[in-house]
């Protein structure tokens, strides 16, 4: 199967600063892909090449087997531009019909799938205000509103719910969520909690370097076929520094991080041992301790900066 | 026959330009302006100095002033109110087209509104399609005034209503093919500049001082006098001393300024961030 992105080599300098440096990576069609990284870190250069807003100083970059800004992807990428606004002199309903026209809808249906994506975000109501008298959380739903029209393949979404209130975000978390099945999409977003709810893979650029490219709550996805390691992590009620030594006794434990003094990251090989949960909660029965929450697997936040903070 | 694809991207934004700058503040203020002074033009100086013209009494006072502003071949034109419209309306259109089609890309670029359209439609599609629209605008305002002019015509002299009808496509065409280098001009200029306003003042800049600029540099350099050539409206004080069909000759300079400036800024909004 042919990549959905491929970057080889890729650096983009502004000036004498590098935005991004010589990035190599290959993603695949299917699940939301996370893009994270502090800011300055060159997620939002990234989109932008990808979209073929700017291009790259040096090196490669193709979307769907076509170098990005080919004629080739012309309607094929949805995207979500950071900061981007509507002309203030028309109607929303106006210009995304415009927009889905120029994606070859007709000026009938043009019209009703621009009411679609405004539908599925919540819109329907505004479709006929000009832009100047929308909320800043709305502005951004009517852009992801239009990075949904037509029939994209991938849609990228820089920040989706940044400035959002919960209810309207957990909304764009619920659209990304149906729509994967058909889309794929790449969300860059700085709530790791969000991605991990929606995401099956993670990009992490630090600095305009790729620092990894994995699994959430898994493995690096090109270094591990898995060899078996995998993590639990346990938060206690009470701060409890003693049972760290004895969930290393537990058979194969090889290691035990104490994120804070009531949370532990358990690393273990699952292949020797399938139930180590039943075995953890027979411990913490036996010492009397109550838990709030044993989870399978790492939080996003943990996979991606435990390892860096040792 | 080749009919128009209204669904082409290109077609679409143009006529999207057409819709985008009625409804804009800066766009409705400089055609209220227009018309303004439009009717002005139409009802006092056009129309008196027709009057003038086709009055025995007052008619050798018109063509000494003709004579003295060199537009002697105008004398010899049967419609009076299109000999003066010409004149008139060679020299303004050009000037409008600089206000009006100053922010082809400007404004869209500066909040990001580009990155909607550049996933759905070439650059190349965004860059000649704004021209197209503006020339549209151009070309629908060109077609009202000359209409209006027409009517004059019919009321004050019906008996030419056939000439009239023969002689408005000609000006038409002259017209706007005048108006294309220098709206292309504000093509390139709005893919270079960041300010509409500065766009505007930069063509006024380049208007002014290339002639003077050109004559430096071929009093060192002779050959350089062809770049009098690549200035828009070079041709206008010739076109304005012959009758449109004859004018017609005048207009491969135009078209060639067109087709450069469009180019050069086709090719610098090609590769530019967006």
């Amino acid at each position: 199967m042919s990549a959905l992105i491929e970057c080889h080599a890729l650096t983009k300098a502004y000036g004498n600063k590098q935005a991004l440096k010589n990035i190599d990576f290959e993603i695949h069609a299917g699940k939301p892909i996370a893009l994270v990284g502090p800011n300055g870190a060159g997620k939002s250069t990234l989109f932008s090449i990808l979209s073929g807003y700017v291009a790259a100083t040096s090196g490669q970059a193709r979307v769907l087997g076509y170098p990005v800004g080919s004629k080739e992807l012309i309607g094929r990428i949805g995207a979500l531009p950071q900061d981007a606004l509507f002309d203030p002199n028309l109607t929303i309903l106006q210009q995304l019909s415009f927009l889905a026209r120029l994606q070859g809808y007709s000026r009938y249906t043009s019209q009703v799938e621009a009411e679609r994506t405004l539908d599925l975000m919540q819109l329907s109501n505004i479709k006929n205000e000009k832009i100047t008298a929308l909320s800043h959380g709305m502005k951004k739903r009517v852009a992801i509103a239009q990075a949904l029209m037509g029939k994209p393949e991938l849609v990228l979404l820089d920040e989706p719910t940044a400035g959002l209130d919960p209810e309207n975000a957990r909304n764009i978390r619920q659209q990304v969520t149906e729509l994967s099945e058909e889309v794929t999409f790449i969300v860059s977003s700085h709530n790791l909690a969000e991605l991990e709810r929606m995401c099956a893979q993670v990009l992490h650029l630090e600095q305009g370097e790729l620092k990894t490219l994995q699994a959430i709550s898994g493995v690096d996805i090109d270094s591990t076929a898995s060899k078996g390691v995998e993590f639990l992590t346990l938060r206690l009620q009470q701060k409890n520094k003693t049972i760290v030594n004895k969930i290393n006794d537990l058979s194969s434990v090889f290691k035990v991080d104490t994120k804070q003094e009531d949370e532990f990251i358990i690393h273990y090989d699952r292949r020797k041992n399938p139930v180590l949960d039943q075995e953890l909660l027979k411990l913490l029965a036996l010492e009397g301790l109550v838990y709030r929450q044993i989870t399978q697997g790492q939080s996003l936040e943990d996979q991606l900066f435990m390892a860096q903070s040792k | 026959m080749n009919k128009i694809n209204i669904s082409h991207p290109l077609w679409l934004i143009a006529m999207q330009e057409l819709v985008a700058s009625f409804a804009s503040k800066r766009g409705l203020f400089v055609t209220i302006v227009f018309i303004l002074i439009w009717t002005l033009l139409l009802f006092y100086p056009i129309r008196f100095s027709a009057e003038a013209m086709h009055n025995p009494d007052s008619a050798s006072l018109m063509l000494s002033l003709l004579g003295l502003a060199g537009l002697e071949p105008l004398k010899s034109w049967l419609l009076a109110e299109f000999a003066v419209y010409w004149v008139v309306a060679l020299y303004l259109f050009p000037m409008f087209s600089l206000l009006i089609a100053a922010d082809q890309m400007i404004s869209e670029r500066n909040r990001g509104g580009l990155r909607f359209l550049t996933l759905r439609c070439s650059r190349g599609q965004i860059y000649f399609g704004r021209f197209m629209g503006h020339l549209l605008i151009q070309a629908i305002l060109l077609g009202i005034t000359l209409i209006i002019t027409y009517f004059l015509l019919l009321v004050s002299n019906p008996q030419y209503w056939l000439d009239g009808l023969k002689i408005v496509p000609l000006i038409f065409l002259n017209i706007l093919i005048v108006i294309c280098p220098f709206v292309a001009l504000m093509s390139l200029l709005s893919v270079v500049m960041n300010s509409v306003r500065m766009a505007t003042l930069m063509a006024v800049v380049i208007l002014s001082l290339a002639s003077f600029m050109v004559s430096y540099l071929a009093g060192s350099l002779p050959l350089l006098d062809v770049l009098n050539y690549w200035i828009p409206g070079v041709q206008l004080a010739q076109m304005a001393q012959s009758t449109p069909d004859v004018a017609f000759l005048s207009l491969w300079s135009p078209l060639m300024q067109t087709m450069g400036f469009l180019l050069v800024g086709y090719m610098v909004f090609r590769k530019q961030e967006i």
